[in-house]
């Protein structure tokens, strides 16, 4: 059933996009179908070999240079996006557990935290860029930023949702509130950290797409301008396609990583 | 008959009183200048009506809340805040869900800072008490309820507390649980005596654990019933005459302190 509603929607834009193939001029651009993404875009990428020095006119597509291309530029991607989101969470952990010590703290800061995590991250970026320049310092801050936010959002909750009468129970047990803090707040949020984690992660991907759009020499998110400029859809539907699968790997793996530390959840 | 000569208090509440603000503004008078002792080794039941304030005292003795004036004394000295000789079991089911069950009744021992084994042997041997030797690696969430109140049991008891408060902590069982779980703290108490505050609005085991029953109606003590059955007491106890007796005397007097309180 599941294999169903995935095949569903591909087989609605091949449909879409052999219509309009036969009546709009150049189709392929607005819409190419599954066979020309298959044949000339994932070769393609060849174009963009050795920094793009191949003009795309000459037409000669080499898939083994292809998918050369897109491996290096698929692991700048991750690269950024792991030491990013990596950091981001670090960062906004920690902070978030500074802030879950007193409620006077949550209370002052947590209301900025809350309008920057509701807010189109997007809109941050060219501050970013003012700030930083254009370089990978500001790339990877930006993803650090997301990540950040969102887990001390997530951390905040989490120690929020934390039933008092644990609390209680281990005071009566002996326990300082600092031995409270270490050996019951902190374990009792860890499911809430790891689900602020996936969200993290896929925010993550976002920012990294976004930033390597706007100002990347290289990465994924460039070969999406290049191909943009160019008028490649194909080539841009199968940078959609790597950043999905991408996205999806990554988000099962740790899911598989964090089952060991979230057995006890009922 | 029971000697009441020379048992030393154990327990003073003294004058507690404890009124809390309502949302409007009001002020509930939930305990309006208790007195009671109780003494050592003794097992005594607190019962009465919902919102008589049974929960509160229980919570006022474990130092978890401050009374609003008057004090309780345990073993000569001043309850200032929770602390490991005031042990409570919760009504609710808060043993850690993180933790093992050894893990669980390890944590008392642990926060004194024992040295591992020694930490490890008390809580093995708290484990055998309440009979959940086999269960040591199981986590919570694979418990029935009545495992996770001898898990709380065994975790309160592993810091060997001068006292035991517990707060209604069989009432959401079903009657056999309920049975063999009384049971199960009997024998137990049998052997430590600890001094022990019983909560309950379950007469038949107020009567059934106790030598004393305190009932508390409108945030006093409205009267005190010593429980006329001899030690140890066996399930045949709950079918005679004698028990029956005493728990119609009992209902009759809860029943006509409510009159009074609601008139």
């Amino acid at each position: 059933m599941r294999m169903l509603g995935l095949a569903l929607p591909l087989v609605v834009w091949d449909l879409l996009a052999h219509y309009l193939a036969s009546n709009t001029k150049g189709a392929s651009i607005i819409l190419p179908t599954i066979e020309q993404v298959v044949r000339e875009g994932i070769p393609g990428f060849s174009a963009f070999w050795q920094g793009g020095g191949r003009s795309v006119a000459t037409g000669q597509s080499n898939i083994v240079e292809s998918l050369q291309v897109l491996a290096l530029h698929s692991a700048i991607s991750s690269a950024r996006l792991l030491v990013g989101v990596l950091l981001g969470i670090l960062v906004g952990i920690g902070i978030g557990l500074i802030m879950g010590w007193s409620r006077r703290l949550r209370s002052i800061f947590y209301p900025a935290i809350e309008v920057i995590r509701i807010s189109p991250l997007l809109a941050f970026m060219p501050l970013f860029i003012l700030w930083f320049g254009g370089s990978e310092t500001s790339r990877i801050f930006y993803i650090l930023f997301g990540a950040a936010i969102v887990m001390i959002a997530y951390t905040n909750n989490a120690i929020e949702n934390v039933h008092p009468m644990y609390v209680q129970f281990a005071r009566t047990l002996g326990a300082s509130r600092t031995r409270v803090y270490q050996t019951v707040v902190l374990p009792a949020i860890v499911p809430e950290l790891v689900a602020g984690i996936r969200v993290a992660i896929g925010l993550g991907w976002a920012l990294t797409l976004g930033a390597e759009f706007m100002t990347a020499q290289a990465g994924l998110g460039r070969l999406m301008l290049l191909a943009e400029i160019w008028g490649l859809t194909d080539r841009i539907i199968v940078i959609a396609f790597l950043f999905m699968a991408y996205a999806f790997v990554l988000d099962q793996l740790f899911v598989g990583l964090s089952r060991r530390v979230t057995r006890w959840k009922p | 008959m029971m000697a009441t000569l020379d048992r030393r208090p154990r327990i003073k509440i003294d004058g507690i009183k404890k009124a809390y603000r309502t949302q409007e503004g009001k002020t509930l008078d939930v305990l309006r200048g208790l007195d009671l002792e109780i003494y050592d080794a003794e097992f005594v039941s607190l019962i009465g009506p919902s919102g008589g304030g049974k929960t509160t005292l229980l919570n006022i003795m474990a130092g978890l809340v401050p009374a609003t004036s008057g004090r309780i004394i345990v073993g000569g000295e001043e309850v200032q805040g929770p602390s490991s000789d005031l042990g409570l079991v919760f009504q609710e089911d808060c043993i850690f869900l993180w933790r093992t069950v050894l893990g669980n009744v390890e944590y008392g021992p642990e926060t004194k800072g024992l040295p591992r084994d020694e930490v490890r042997r008390i809580a093995m041997k708290n484990l055998d008490l309440v009979g959940l030797r086999d269960f040591a690696s199981f986590y919570p969430k694979e418990l029935s309820g009545g495992m996770k109140k001898r898990v709380a049991l065994a975790m309160v008891l592993a810091n060997d507390p001068a006292v035991l408060l517990m707060d209604e902590p069989f009432g959401s069982l079903d009657y056999q649980t309920k049975v063999e779980l009384q049971l199960s703290l009997l024998e137990i108490w049998e052997n430590n005596k600890k001094t022990t505050v019983f909560v309950t609005h379950d007469i038949e085991e107020a009567l059934f654990l106790s030598d004393r029953v305190v009932v508390l109606t409108n945030g006093l003590v409205a009267e005190i019933l010593e429980a006329p059955f001899g030690r140890p007491r066996a399930n045949e106890l709950r079918t005679s005459t004698q028990f029956a007796e005493a728990k119609i005397r009992l209902w009759n007097q809860l029943k006509s302190e409510e009159r009074a309180a609601n008139p």
